[in-house]
């Protein structure tokens, strides 16, 4: 049986090589509908975006504690790009005062939390 | 407030802020999309491995562990350590980069700990100095050394027609209340009586507190929890940790015979270890097979007991010799689990309900008990009287079915079945009174020399007791010498059957009694 992950690398290599989406927008669909995970779209679409960083394309939320400055932006998006490998970046900004201060990035693989809330947790978790 | 330290909290602070130094970094994290009946399914974690320890995130932030058992695609299936109260949909997963290891080393003797390696008996924290992995591979071919060294249970009955060896895996076999643990029990007490050096690791999968309590409470009463780990699980605990506990065992087991020493393991008892593994499988939605059990549940054990072996004099000569016990059903032991670990081991002794409650206990039967290892695992002692002992005893208990339907019996079956009653009044054993080499020796001698033929059932007890005694008074050295496990001389034979004959003259002349 064909896998989700294997549907979204499929997909992820069309929409890579710019074929007609309609087409295969619709294969999916009926893929999703004949094997009742028509409610796994979410999980299809990050499926997909992790198989885009294959081809270099990744797609980042950033979290900040305050609104960041272009050239904070900036040298935060080259720093992803130096960590991952990524030639595209396509970055969700998002404002979060709970975080403190520092930032949140997430990848469709992984994670890096170096926002002050979590140091202070792992603080208060290593005095236990 | 006499704990209160503020030098000390400055410096914890210090060293927590030391230890973030590096702490930013990628790592990978999941989502749980699903939990249910101690099972979380478990989006992302694609670098996920077999068995490795994921973390998860409860809702008030404190921290979960689960292991993953399914490695599908497109989700993780993994057991929860413990209890899934607080886990729910949503809850971030990340890996921990460890697989499951549990504490191991000396400064477990004499404690009783959980499947995690935690303490369970108030007694502080063990400060350790290694860990163990649960899951690893057995010794290879070239390690191991063919058993050779016998691991004296107390029971006459086992050490003389079902001796078990150093590095061996003897199966305890039977229904409910057979005396199975009993045997189990016993064989730890003899070795702190006998001095052996071997370290007991009991595994009590699924038991009732209070019987692990009262086990607890004996054996310190024996003096034998100084030498002796218990991991314990009681029915209430998740199905991961009655899976992980014999494994747990025997991670903290293998380190003894790592290092040039013997120990002893039990698993009281399997039967329940596959039911809980057969839960956590139809759980985790892998295909059911004979009996519900999953396909690998053959796999489950033979890698469990594959780890108890003699290791090769170039490993230092080390064992671990496993116990496995299962539970029957009604006597079949030709049920799924029975026959798998039987196939397994290196020998079974079957304890029947009958015999139990026709007074002979242990309840060995005898025709159904065999050690694959026989006579390599026994002294020259124990060797020259048992002789043909178990034959003997299983055509008796064949000759003793057929005299009920006749009372015309020819002389030699007459004999043959007076012979075979002595030797059944002999073999019968009270528990928690295991006897030494030499004790069952000078038994055996009395028993098989004729020395024993007048008495009646009530008298060979008490008998037995005072040519033992006698022996041990009169004769130091031939009772030395046979403890040391060295064949008797004819001289000292004879010597303990007129001792025997002395002793016994003052029991009265009767036949043994035919019922």
């Amino acid at each position: 049986m064909t896998s989700r992950t294997q549907v979204a690398d499929y997909l992820a290599d069309k929409i890579f090589a710019g074929t007609n989406s309609k087409k295969v927008m619709s294969e999916v669909a009926a893929w999703l509908q004949a094997h009742n995970k028509t409610r796994q779209v979410n999980y299809l679409v990050n499926d997909v975006a992790r198989a885009l960083t294959k081809h270099g394309y990744y797609c980042v939320s950033i979290t900040s504690a305050r609104e960041l400055s272009q050239v904070t932006k900036k040298q935060v998006e080259t720093s992803i790009k130096d960590m991952t490998g990524a030639t595209t970046l396509e970055c969700t900004y998002r404002v979060d005062r709970k975080l403190i201060g520092g930032i949140i990035i997430k990848t469709p693989e992984a994670a890096l939390d170096a926002s002050i809330q979590s140091r202070l947790a792992k603080i208060i978790e290593g005095v236990k | 407030m006499s704990d209160l330290n503020v030098k000390a909290l400055s410096r914890e602070i210090d060293d927590a802020i030391n230890g973030l130094k590096d702490g930013a970094k990628m790592e990978q994290s999941g989502v749980v999309t699903k939990v249910s009946d101690g099972i979380v399914w478990i989006y992302g974690l694609r670098d996920c491995g077999f068995s490795d320890v994921i973390a998860i995130e409860t809702k008030d932030g404190a921290k979960i562990e689960a292991f993953a058992l399914n490695l599908y695609e497109d989700e993780i299936g993994a057991v929860i350590l413990g209890s899934e109260v607080g886990v729910n949909a949503g809850a971030k997963a990340t890996l921990t980069g460890r697989t499951l290891e549990v504490p191991v080393g000396p400064e477990l003797v004499g404690r009783v700990v959980n499947p995690l390696g935690l303490p369970i008996d108030g007694l502080g924290p063990i400060k350790t100095k290694q860990m163990g992995l649960i899951e690893r591979p057995a010794p290879g071919v070239m390690d191991r050394k063919s058993v050779n060294e016998p691991l004296a249970t107390g029971i006459i009955a086992i050490d003389t027609m079902v001796p078990i060896g150093r590095g061996q895996r003897e199966l305890l076999i039977g229904d409910r209340q057979t005396g199975k643990t009993a045997i189990a029990i016993d064989t730890m007490i003899n070795q702190a009586r006998q001095k052996t050096g071997v370290i007991n690791v009991y595994v009590a999968i699924g038991q009732k507190s209070a019987k692990v309590a009262a086990l607890v409470e004996r054996l310190k009463t024996e003096g034998v929890m100084d030498q002796t780990i218990i991991v314990a699980t009681s029915p209430s605990d998740a199905a991961s940790m009655l899976y992980l506990a014999p494994y747990t065992g025997t991670a903290m087991a293998e380190y003894f015979r790592d290092n040039k020493q013997h120990a002893l393991i039990i698993y009281d008892d399997l039967s329940k270890h596959a039911v809980a593994y057969r839960q956590m499988s139809l759980l985790l939605r892998r295909p059911p097979g004979r009996e519900a059990y999953p396909g690998d549940v053959f796999y489950l054990h033979s890698r469990l007991l594959e780890r108890s072996a003699k290791l090769s004099d170039d490993l230092g000569g080390g064992s671990l010799t496993a116990l496995p016990i299962i539970e029957t059903q009604a006597g079949d032991i030709s049920a799924y689990i029975p026959t798998n670990v039987i196939s397994i081991t290196d020998g079974q002794i079957f304890l029947e309900t009958n015999l139990f409650y026709q007074g002979i206990r242990p309840a060995i039967s005898v025709g159904l008990s065999v050690s694959r290892v026989g006579g390599a695992a026994q002294t020259k002692a124990t060797k020259s009287v048992a002789g043909t002992l178990r034959l003997e005893l299983a055509q008796f208990r064949e000759l003793a079915s057929f005299a009920q339907f006749s009372s015309d019996l020819d002389e030699d079956t007459k004999n043959r079945i007076d012979r075979g009653r002595l030797l059944t009044e002999v073999l019968k054993q009270k528990q928690f009174q295991p006897l030494s080499v030499a004790e069952q020796v000078i038994t055996m001698i009395a028993a098989t020399k004729g020395a024993l033929d007048h008495l009646t059932n009530k008298d060979v007890e008490s008998a037995v007791t005072r040519v033992i005694a006698e022996v041990k008074k009169s004769e130091k050295t031939i009772y030395a010498s046979l403890d040391k496990g060295t064949k008797p001389e004819e001289a000292d034979v004879d010597k303990v059957v007129k001792i025997a004959e002395k002793v016994t003259k003052s029991f009265g002349s009767d036949k043994v009694k035919k019922d």
